[in-house]
């Protein structure tokens, strides 16, 4: 139960959305975006957010887009997680999302909220990162596509009244060799202790994490290690970890040693798996 | 006719799968106002000042209470628990203020406002913390406390209550013993986490009346104890309790009906609600208590356990509600199902900042058989000898006695011997306990036996009621609360199995009304099936014996010519010469209208007998009617790369005198078998450096869910129980007990160190492996 | 701070007094009186408060009662009798009975939309609701035997 009440508003369009949260602001209200809702609601009723003025973006076109235009891949960010999991267009992404929550969460979690989140794991961003993805963000002067590694910075940046409308995949980048696993501290739901999500590119493995520190990351020193065809399988995945440049996570979910020797195992089997599958 | 034995479906089924089923917080009237708690964020903290002017102007606030305005203190044994904070926080959720307001989000909003300023006291949180020299103390006041004379707190202490067993001579014992092993045990403290959490809703009549409705497992405590608290006649308070969303012991504590009582009353007998969130649920009412043990044992070279040293601190919390008594149930039955002549036990219940403790599914009996269970099979280790074997050699059996030296017979402790024989077989103890599966996990198997008595009060009583409908049916009144368990479809199958009648024709009050049900001590300890069936067959058999007068007026003869079945009361030397119930229960009429007899109204009750004190120095005595008893297994494929296993299999064989209810029976046992998994590898608080909990949420408490069960096999055993109904024993915590040991006993044998500490999640055993033991003793 | 909307919940049409900030399961709850899907959370983690909104089960304590408007909204109460509530019955897939609706809207919409799920599927479903009286073994064989009628 939320302990303070608020407007809510269900705009059709994209500017209509914009123009409302600039009055709300200039009114006071602390203003906020929602789409699935479940982090707003969850946080609210804790009292960690704060707002007066809801701004539900699922009733516009753009945000409920889901499919092929020419050869990228459009994700309206209103589509649950249970639907990318369900409808395999990026078949990375399916299996990530089918790790998040559980599925009827999915149902209502949507993949622009969860990547723009404020919980930190945000794993259906995994995927986007590997892909090289582009973020379509909608401004005041109209749409702009941004490539998703200039507005990531652990969540997909983005300063309202501007907000995330769609991401776009390249077809090539959803029919490459993918791996995903996820640990959490036991059996299969809950957050990650550690997260990843790696696809076989022309270039090598590109990986991405979550749970493993503060936020997901995607990192090229890691990726190079990995890549590197002059070292033991052993050395390859110690050095990548060693690259790693933020401290791990030491928390009640797991100590870092745990996910330090969690993520070792799975970098080894994914490089692995990979072997096998480019020989 | 017989419905003994049969899987009779549950008489409020169709309710619950239709949604209509009501629980406390699906009740609500228009104009009922809604109370909110203000807790602690710190463990442990002086309260300098609370300022509730700001909170007072809130929308909707109708009033706000304080520990200053209640300054009495409450608990079952040791009378020291303020219903809301005076002077100092004791845990981490612990109720600072009460805030009533119209509706339930404006009391919320109302609780931020108030100000509090505290300041921060030493914490104690862990055994060793408590046990320190110069603690910090958690009750500097405790000998000021009112308590009852079994308890026996030590003054300047942090220790709640000590329980000593002292059986037979421990300087025998050891020199008897050619092998000895020793070691230590922790778990830490987790929740019941029934599915609905607390509730109650309290309303004060202008002529005094007091009503509560409320999810407990114990309505005549509430009732008692607001009587004795507020000073409210007893007949003037009146507790209702409609199903009841799952207990385990968690809600046979009582503490919000005595906040919604404080509620109602500040605002002039109004009628108040009070619900805990997930999170209240989880840090401010009573939790699952944890334990820290060391046990050392010795036996023989061929076997023979000689001796036990066993040392239970029990980590109880803030209060010490049932703690103190669990601590004291665990001394009691401290060697588990083992002939031990030689047992030294100190049974400790210690006061530490986290949420206090309560009575928790299979009560000092899961806590204690977790450490003796692991040691039984380090000593099988030790001895090279098969762990089984080992265990046959040592069961107790009839003859022996317990180590509070009750003596056990034919009658009050069950089949061991024959429980872990038939686990063994259905677990496929003869494949091997331990063999190498596909790639290279390793597949292996643990045992555990358990016992469990009711450690219930010397007087415990309950009562029964029967009336009877125009139409010759019945209906049952009595004191049971129905919390999933299933005990009025039992209860109606034993009043169906007397009078020989259909099960349709037996009406059960579902919900308890303290106003109208004879009382039931509580619904626990898994004994309402022996305690109330005895008073139900009493009351059968009164009202039998009245039909049987009436009607041997009607056909001239005695009464101990007739009998009763199907409906009717008929001559025993000719069944065709009978009288239909409807035509007797309410009065017979002859066809010149005079009529006599009246309506018959069986009565039946039953008090515990035989049980005893226990005496302080020695632990002698009689803690409960009868011993429950049966063997657990477990079978687990364990990944060595990845330290994660996968549960295949659990088995329970469990002797409970007589089956009443084959489906209802197994149901209670698998159900308590995940139970037990869950706390065995996932379940149990964590605590940041301030003492704050950090699983305040299911998305971080973990809980068993759907897909992660193993098979699960059960079977019992039938040694009756012989003042049991129709023989039987109680068996709605049994399936929990023993599954943690057994399962740390197989994963012990995979990973090839002792798994000592629960939860047994893949980090723990991660860590224990690489010789991170965090032992807190 | 009330606003009157209008929700359709089992097939009627039924207006509402709510705050925007009140949560579907509020609504059903409290205004009205469809009391079968229970608060066990309202945290999104346990499923109790299941229903189904246009054929896909949703968590009605992580929506706004807002959101419902325009939705086809089923709760337990708008089930009769169907399959899988008389697996339930035969199956003693419940014993205290308060994850029940949770579970049982969770299976109804598995069964419609994947009327032949395999287990990887029902599992992914299930996985949802929290169940702390049964064994699970129970619901499983609940759902096992309404999909096998099915297919
Ligand atoms: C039961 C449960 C289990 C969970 N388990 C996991 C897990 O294992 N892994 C994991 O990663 N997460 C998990 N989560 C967290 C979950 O990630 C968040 O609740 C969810 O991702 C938020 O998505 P939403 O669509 O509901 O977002 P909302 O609640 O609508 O929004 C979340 C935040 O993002 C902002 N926002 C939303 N959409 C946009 C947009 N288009 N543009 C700009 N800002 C926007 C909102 O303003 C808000 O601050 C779990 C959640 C639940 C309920
Ligand atoms: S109450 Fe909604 S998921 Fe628990
Ligand atoms: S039946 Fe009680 S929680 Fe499922």
């Amino acid at each position: 139960m939320i302990p303070y009440n608020f407007d809510y508003e269900k705009p059709s369009s994209f500017s209509e959305a914009i123009s409302i949260y600039e009055k709300w602001e200039v009114d006071g209200k602390n203003p906020i975006y929602y789409c699935g809702g479940t982090e707003i609601i969850t946080m609210a009723r804790m009292d960690q957010i704060q707002t007066k003025g809801v701004i539900d973006i699922k009733g516009m076109p753009e945000c409920l887009d889901f499919g092929w235009e020419k050869d990228q891949l459009v994700i309206g960010a209103a589509i649950p997680l249970a639907k990318l999991e369900e409808e395999k267009a990026f078949p990375l992404l399916s299996r990530v999302c089918n790790r998040i929550a559980d599925h009827t969460s999915r149902c209502k979690i949507t993949i622009g909220g969860n990547i723009t989140g404020k919980i930190n794991y945000r794993e259906a961003v995994l995927p986007l990162l590997v892909a090289d993805a582009t973020c379509v963000i909608a401004s005041k002067t109209g749409m702009k596509q941004i490539p998703i590694h200039d507005v990531f910075d652990g969540k997909v940046q983005i300063q309202p009244p501007e907000f995330l409308l769609q991401v776009r995949v390249e077809r090539k980048m959803t029919t490459l060799p993918y791996l995903s696993e996820k640990r959490t501290k036991i059996d299969r739901i809950g957050y990650p202790v550690v997260s990843l999500a790696a696809i076989h590119a022309e270039d090598g493995i590109r990986i991405a994490f979550s749970g493993l520190c503060t936020d997901p990351f995607r990192s090229l020193s890691v990726e190079e290690e990995l890549n590197n065809r002059s070292q033991s399988l052993e050395s390859k995945v110690q050095s990548a970890i060693e690259k790693i440049s933020v401290p791990i996570l030491d928390d009640h979910h797991a100590s870092s040693a745990y996910r330090k020797f969690i993520l070792s195992n799975l970098l080894v089997d994914i490089i692995k798996e990979f072997d096998e599958v480019s020989e | 006719m017989d419905v003994i034995g049969k899987s009779i479906p549950r008489i409020e089924a169709e309710d619950k799968v239709t949604g209509r089923a009501k629980y406390t917080a699906d009740f609500s009237s228009p104009g009922m106002l809604h109370a909110k708690l203000l807790t602690s964020p710190h463990a442990h903290a002086r309260i300098v000042k609370i300022d509730t002017t700001e909170a007072k102007k809130a929308p909707g606030v109708r009033a706000i209470v304080t520990g200053q305005d209640i300054p009495i203190r409450v608990g079952p044994h040791i009378q020291g628990r303020p219903l809301l904070a005076i002077e100092k926080v004791r845990h981490h959720g612990e109720p600072v203020a009460l805030v009533v307001a119209d509706s339930e989000y404006q009391a919320k909003a109302a609780c931020k406002m108030i100000k509090v300023e505290y300041e921060a006291i030493p914490m104690v949180l862990s055994a060793a913390d408590a046990l320190k020299v110069n603690p910090s103390l958690v009750h500097p006041n405790l000998a000021s406390y009112s308590k009852d004379n079994k308890v026996h707190p030590e003054i300047n202490t942090n220790v709640a209550n000590r329980t000593k067993i002292r059986k037979g001579s421990m300087e025998d014992g050891w020199k008897q013993s050619e092998i000895i092993v020793e070691s230590s045990f922790f778990f830490p403290q987790s929740d019941h986490a029934a599915m609905e959490t607390r509730c109650a809703t309290a309303e004060i009549f202008p002529n005094g009346v007091v009503e509560i409705l409320t999810a407990s497992q114990a309505p005549y405590d509430v009732k008692k104890l607001i009587h004795d608290h507020f000073f409210v006649p007893l007949e003037k308070v009146h507790v209702k309790v409609p199903l009841v969303g799952g207990g385990f012991g968690g809600k046979a504590a009582v503490q919000l009906e005595l906040l919604a009582y404080i509620a109602s009353r500040a605002v002039n007998g109004k009628k108040v609600k009070l619900a805990n969130s997930r999170e209240e649920d989880f840090m401010t009412s009573p939790t699952h208590i944890g334990l820290d043990a060391k046990v050392k044992m010795g036996a023989t070279k061929t076997g023979q356990i000689m001796a036990a040293e066993i040392t239970f601190y029990f980590i109880g919390g803030a209060y010490s509600d049932e703690g103190v008594d669990i601590s004291k149930a665990a001394a009691l039955n401290c060697t588990g199902p083992y002939k031990i002549d030689n047992v030294w036990c100190d049974s400790l219940c210690l006061f530490t900042n986290h949420t206090y403790a309560t009575s928790f599914r299979g009560y000092a009996h899961i806590e204690l058989t977790f450490p003796i269970e692991r040691t039984i099979d380090l000593m099988a280790q030790k001895l090279q000898m098969d762990p089984i074997d080992f265990r046959l050699k040592n069961v107790i059996r009839p003859g022996d006695t317990t180590p509070s030296c009750a003596e056990l017979t034919q009658s009050n402790i069950g089949d061991v011997f024959q429980c872990l024989n038939r686990a063994k077989a259905l677990i496929h103890w003869e494949e091997g306990q331990k063999t190498v599966v596909e790639n290279e996990r390793i597949k292996v198997k643990g045992v555990s036996c358990f016992w469990k008595t009711s450690t219930s009060s010397t007087n415990a009583s309950s009562g029964a009621v029967i009336t009877f409908n125009k139409d010759g049916s019945i209906n049952l009144s009595c004191g049971v609360v129905e919390i999933g368990q299933g005990t009025k479809t039992t209860l109606a199958q034993i009043l169906a199995q007397r009078f020989k009648m259909d099960m349709g024709k037996i009406h059960v009050m579902m919900d308890v009304n303290t106003e109208v049900n004879p009382e039931h001590w509580k619904t626990v300890a898994s004994s309402s099936t022996y305690m109330v069936g005895n008073a139900v067959l009493r009351a059968a058999e009164d009202a039998i014996q009245q039909i049987c007068r009436l009607a041997s007026s009607v056909l001239l003869c005695n009464p101990e010519d007739i009998d009763v079945a199907e409906g009717k009361a008929y001559l025993k030397s000719n069944p065709k010469k009978s009288l239909y119930l409807k035509d007797l229960v309410h009065g017979y009429q002859y066809q010149n209208g005079n009529a006599i007899g009246g309506q018959v109204i069986g009565r039946g009750s039953f008090i515990m007998r035989h049980l005893t004190h226990i005496d302080p120095s020695t632990g002698k005595g009689i803690p409960g009617p009868s011993w429950t008893v049966g063997a657990q297994a477990v079978e687990v494929i364990f990944d060595p790369k990845t330290y994660t296993y996968e549960l295949k299999k659990a088995v329970s064989v469990i002797d409970l005198g007589k089956v009443l209810n084959l489906m209802g029976a197994t149901g209670q046992v698998m159900g308590g078998m995940s139970m037990g998994l869950g706390f065995a590898t996932r379940e149990g608080f964590t605590y940041n450096g301030e003492g704050q909990v950090l699983d305040t949420q299911f998305r971080t408490y973990k809980m068993m869910r759907y897909g992660e069960q193993p098979e699960y096999v059960v079977e019992f055993i039938e040694t009756p129980q012989i003042d049991g109904p129709y023989g039987a024993r109680g068996v709605g915590e049994h399936g929990t007990i023993g599954i943690a040991p057994a399962l740390a006993n197989a994963l012990s044998l995979a990973v090839e160190v002792p798994l000592n500490k629960l939860p047994l999640t893949p980090e723990t055993i991660w860590q224990t492996k690489r010789g991170e033991s965090n032992d807190s003793l | 701070m009330n606003r009157q909307i209008h929700l359709n919940i089992n097939g009627e049409e039924k207006s509402v007094y709510i705050r925007n900030a009140d949560t579907l399961l509020t609504a059903l709850r409290e205004q009205l009186g469809l009391t079968g899907a229970k608060p066990g959370c309202e945290n999104g983690d346990c499923g109790a408060c299941t229903v189904i909104i246009e054929g896909m089960p949703q968590k009605s304590c992580i929506m706004l009662a807002v959101e419902g408007i325009g939705k086809q909204i089923t709760t337990i109460e708008g089930l009769n009798n169907t399959p899988i509530q008389q697996a339930f019955l035969e199956k003693w897939a419940f014993q205290c009975g308060y994850c029940t609706s949770g579970f049982i809207m969770n299976c109804h919409a598995l069964m419609e939309k994947h009327p032949d799920a395999e287990d990887v599927v029902v599992e992914n479903w299930l996985q949802s609701n929290i169940c702390r009286c049964t064994s699970y073994q129970e619901i499983k064989e609940a759902i096992h035997s309404v999909l096998s009628k099915n297919s």
